[in-house]
């Protein structure tokens, strides 16, 4: 459940940075919290699976000889933004839920 | 760690892990994207391999992410030896035949490519040795009395390796893009029957080759072209010191050679002789 959980809330973090615009691997990387401790390797999982379900798509440009590949986000991706920022609320109660819990 | 090395291991480690080919090709392209981005910002090929993180916990990522079906499609590929070797021999005939077939127009095609590579060094060869040639005609006429001939070889051999040299780059460009074209084609030819790594080695060794322009040092040159200019006097001012007339050739007659008319065209004076020969 534990990385149920925060592989979804990775999700999201890739799709809000491709919110301000196209974006390429290692851009996204360096564009999000450090907090968050994304690498490459927690990054190429997660474009695949956005990709697969229709949240995002990519094109390869080229780049001083060689080809990089831009993602852009989709209607779809943001719809799940918004979504998510509809449970605002929701997400803010079972935080402070869970917070109190680990205080005690 | 290289690049290179970096990539046929991933993918070395994604086969052994029975991920789907198009999944390897997607995250071999993906990390090498990776480490060509974080060499831009500065870093060294080795470091920029190093902060990807260990093979193991990318494949790791990669197969854990993987739904179960693609999976089974990953085993599917490496499957039953027994069935594949049945389904091959059965399938001889149409593969077979296609194989020869390919195999002959491969070697056909790599044959006239390296033709062409030997008949340019067999020019090459003999300019310089025409240089060569071209001295001992000079030293054989003044011993003998005749310097006008010998001087007039020592001029068309001096200029003949000055070409030689001044051709080098070209040369050394056609050579080695023959090299890439002979392995490129056959690395097309045998992808199929080629592990994916031999596949990359043999891109790299090509992709070397192709390079671009070789780096020939300007001294050289210049010596080139000095001796092409030299030796085009010298044999220019020979001729013009007998009263050579390029016309008066138009006069000499034929003689027939293998049912053809060929034009031998003889100018001798003084001791210095000249032939050009030309087909009706």
């Amino acid at each position: 459940m534990e990385s149920q959980l925060k592989r979804g809330f990775l999700e999201l973090c890739v799709l809000a940075t491709l919110a301000h615009g196209d974006s390429y691997g290692y851009q996204i990387i360096k564009d999000m919290p450090r907090a968050l401790g994304m690498t490459e390797s927690t990054l190429y999982p997660i474009l695949r699976r956005l990709k697969a379900q229709g949240s995002l798509s990519e094109n390869a440009q080229e780049h001083g000889g060689r080809t990089r590949k831009y993602f852009t986000i989709t209607d779809k991706g943001r719809r799940q933004l918004d979504e998510f920022a509809q449970e605002e609320q929701a997400i803010q109660e079972i935080l402070a839920y869970v917070l109190k819990g680990a205080a005690k | 760690m290289n690049k290179i090395d970096f990539l046929l291991q991933l993918k070395d480690a994604l086969n052994k892990a029975h991920v789907p080919q198009s999944e390897v090709h997607d995250a071999a392209q993906f990390y090498a994207e990776c480490v060509d981005e974080r060499i831009e910002e500065g870093a060294t090929e080795a470091e920029a391999v190093e902060g990807l993180g260990s093979i193991d916990s990318i494949v790791e990522g990669i197969v854990a992410d993987l739904p179960q079906a693609f999976r089974g499609i990953g085993r599917l590929d490496s499957g039953n030896k027994a069935l594949k070797v049945i389904l091959l021999l059965l399938t001889f005939p149409v593969w077979g035949s296609v194989l020869v077939f390919l195999a002959l127009v491969a070697a056909s095609l790599v044959a006239v490519l390296w033709s062409l590579l030997a008949a340019m060094a067999a020019f090459w060869i003999a300019c310089i040795a025409a240089g060569l040639a071209g001295i001992a005609s000079l030293v054989h006429g003044i011993a003998n009395g005749t310097g006008q001939a010998g001087a007039l070889g020592f001029g068309i051999g001096i200029a003949l390796s000055g070409l030689a040299v001044v051709l080098l780059p070209l040369m050394v460009y056609v050579c080695r893009w023959l090299v890439f074209a002979t392995v490129r084609f056959n690395l097309w030819v045998s992808r199929p029957f080629m592990k994916a790594s031999t596949y990359e080695k043999g891109s790299a060794f090509a992709a070397r080759m192709r390079g671009g322009w070789p780096h020939v040092p300007k001294t050289l040159l210049i010596v080139g072209l000095a001796l092409l200019l030299l030796g085009s006097a010298v044999a220019l001012a020979v001729l013009a010191s007998c009263g050579f007339e390029p016309w008066t050739l138009a006069q000499a007659p034929s003689i027939n050679l293998f049912g053809r008319d060929v034009y031998l065209f003889h100018w001798e004076q003084d001791g210095t002789a000249l032939f050009v020969g030309t087909l009706s």
